[in-house]
């Protein structure tokens, strides 16, 4: 059987879209799949055509009353009020016509994505569309309509009764994944994130921990304003494997926003593909060491489409591949695209050193970030090991 | 905000012929750091836990027990008390506490003790107006100190469809200057910030960033 990662997506992606000038914009994926292309990446076999997940599905995390709302809202039949109650009446997440189905093929990717896993297909997967972390169970947020990760971890715990691992390196806080698992010990959230005291959502402080039985299980690492490689690394790198080692999971689920770039037009962190290189390459190797190689890639975040996200997440696909890019891009990508661009592409997989002006308080932020680990993580292994010892 | 919506009603106090030992026991075990002297419903003074401490025999001689248990409140008693009426506003009470350097205020009305309010509530109700109550990004807009600029970075806003869920304005770092710190309801800002900037205020944070067209052919 052929066992390469697989890698989920198709044009029918492209439906969850929310207007040509909206942020969240398909065009994404269409570059980075592209870009993946060009590099001769794909074999056969490997790109697989998003599944729609069912009704059943999304109600093992939303309640059907939201559902039908988002239905009635998919064909132009829900009274504002209503729309904004749910979410959905903002700039930022409007409804939009054939809302339902294109959020049910995102969600269905994640899903199938872990189907495919658990059912020995494969060991790895990226459903690049997916990653709508900011969905609550009864309200849409931040271009993010229902949560197709919470609806992969649901079925997970349901059907295999696993222990799952989700960590988000996206931005923005993972606060839509976390509060659904907040009073459970059997979801292990992670989130690194950009203040919240700066950044939508607001929320993923250190003291946000989890609640209840689940009291341990929510770690986060609020990132200062300006956050460089060095730092961001540092940070990820002493967080994982201490947090995986004491809770010892089943399956390691990513969220793989990659608006954590300097370029990024939403953020204000300032990190570089060299980042990127690293948060898959610690994913793959804790999958491999706690999870039977159990991994499950979300997309996410991204919003210089052009310049950022279809490197980042070339990057992933690569590692995945456990393949060793060349630095150039492809030519033939370029031809293709640089005329549609408005910014001229990068002609290097990698971004170079000193890519931008030096950050003045860079101390101060790589030392703020450090107490801030510290008490995240200390807390959180000892958390976690007295809970399961229970 | 006033003092009546964030005050504690239910009040630990003594009467003035109580011990120093007896008020000494109801801060440990009450978990509070003042106790009013009342008497017939008046705050006639009051002892903070540090003043009680004060003149606790050392842990180390105990056989001066004696003194705590003999000592009237009302010898010791701080006097007159600062008290603070239900109608006041919070940002009232909070200077009094600042400028006497005092950890509380009993809140009185008709003479009678009907509450405490503690630099601890004045706290919590500043982290309520300033919270996070629900999703949003922060905005500090550098403005001049005159009419009409909190109208238009509040019209830009609304123009750029965003709900403002808290809003504070803090002194500038120059004079006559003020900071607007802003939450608002808004994942992309970028449009909000560009209508600031070309109004002509100054972002502090965050700096505007380019806006391309995603993509002109489409």
């Amino acid at each position: 059987m052929n066992k390469l990662p697989k890698l989920i997506y198709s044009k029918a992606l492209h439906d969850y879209k929310f207007g040509p000038d909206h942020p969240f914009n398909p065009l994404r994926l269409e570059l980075t799949v592209d870009l993946i292309e060009k590099y001769g990446l794909i074999q056969e076999g490997q790109m697989v055509e998003p599944q729609s997940c069912a009704i059943e599905d999304l109600l093992m995390v939303h309640p059907e009353n939201f559902i039908k709302v988002i239905e009635k809202a998919s064909q132009g039949k829900e009274s504002p009020d209503l729309l904004q109650t749910y979410g959905l009446g903002t700039d930022d997440t409007p409804a939009f016509s054939g809302m339902l189905e294109a959020t049910q093929k995102v969600v269905g990717s994640a899903l199938s994505g872990a189907k495919m896993i658990m059912e020995g297909q494969t060991d790895h997967v990226f459903a690049i569309g997916g990653g709508l972390h900011h969905a609550h169970r009864n309200k849409a947020s931040g271009f993010c309509v229902l949560n197709d990760a919470a609806v992969a971890i649901a079925y997970l715990q349901r059907n295999y009764g696993l222990n799952v691992a989700y960590i988000d390196t996206d931005a923005h806080h993972g606060d839509g994944v976390q509060f659904i698992f907040y009073d459970d010990p059997t979801v292990l959230t992670i989130s690194i994130h950009e203040t919240g005291r700066y950044l939508f959502p607001g929320t993923g402080q250190v003291e946000e921990r989890g609640r209840f039985e689940g009291y341990g299980f929510s770690v986060n690492i609020p990132l200062e304003a300006y956050t460089e490689d060095d730092s961001f690394i540092e940070v990820y790198e002493q967080t994982m494997e201490p947090i995986l080692e004491a809770f010892q999971p089943d399956i390691l689920i990513t969220q793989n926003g990659c608006d954590a770039h300097y370029l990024d037009p939403l953020t204000h962190l300032a990190i570089t593909t060299k980042s990127f290189e690293v948060i898959p390459r610690l994913a793959h190797r804790l999958a491999h060491k706690y999870c039977k190689g159990r991994w499950l890639a979300l997309g996410g975040g991204g919003y210089d489409h052009w310049r950022v996200v279809p490197r980042a997440w070339t990057l992933i696909w690569a590692e995945m591949n456990e393949i060793e890019l060349p630095d150039e891009i492809p030519v033939e990508w370029l031809q293709r695209w640089q005329k549609e661009s408005p910014v001229a592409l990068p002609l290097r997989l990698r971004d170079g050193a000193n890519e931008f002006p030096p950050i003045p308080r860079r101390e101060i932020i790589t030392d703020k970030n450090r107490v801030t680990l510290r008490r995240s993580i200390r807390d959180a292994v000892e958390l976690i090991m007295s809970r399961r010892a229970c | 905000m006033l003092v009546e919506e964030i005050m504690e009603r239910n009040v630990y106090f003594v009467g003035p012929e109580a011990t120093a030992s007896e008020a000494l026991l109801i801060t440990q075990e009450k978990r509070v750091r003042h106790v009013p002297i009342v008497e017939s419903g008046k705050v006639i003074g009051i002892l903070s836990d540090r003043d009680l401490r004060d003149i606790s025999p050392s842990t180390l001689s105990p056989e001066q027990d004696d003194l705590l248990a003999t000592t009237k409140v009302k010898d010791i008693m701080r006097k007159p008390v600062i008290t603070v009426h239900p109608l006041d506003a919070m940002e009232d009470a909070a200077r009094i506490i600042y400028e006497h350097k005092i950890g509380c205020l009993p809140v009185v009305q008709n003479d009678q003790l009907v509450g405490i309010i503690t630099s601890t509530d004045i706290l919590h109700a500043i982290v309520l107006v300033m919270g996070v109550a629900q999703p949003g990004s922060h905005l500090e807009i550098d403005v001049p100190d005159q009419p009409g600029a909190l109208l238009e970075v509040t019209r830009i806003i609304k123009e750029g469809g965003a709900n403002i869920i808290s809003i504070y304005i803090t002194p500038g770092k120059e004079e006559k200057r003020k900071t607007i710190v802003l939450r608002v309801s808004a994942f992309d800002t970028r449009m909000i910030i560009h209508a600031i900037v070309a109004a002509g205020y100054k972002m502090i944070f965050p700096q505007p960033k380019p806006i391309y067209e995603e993509r002109p052919n489409e």
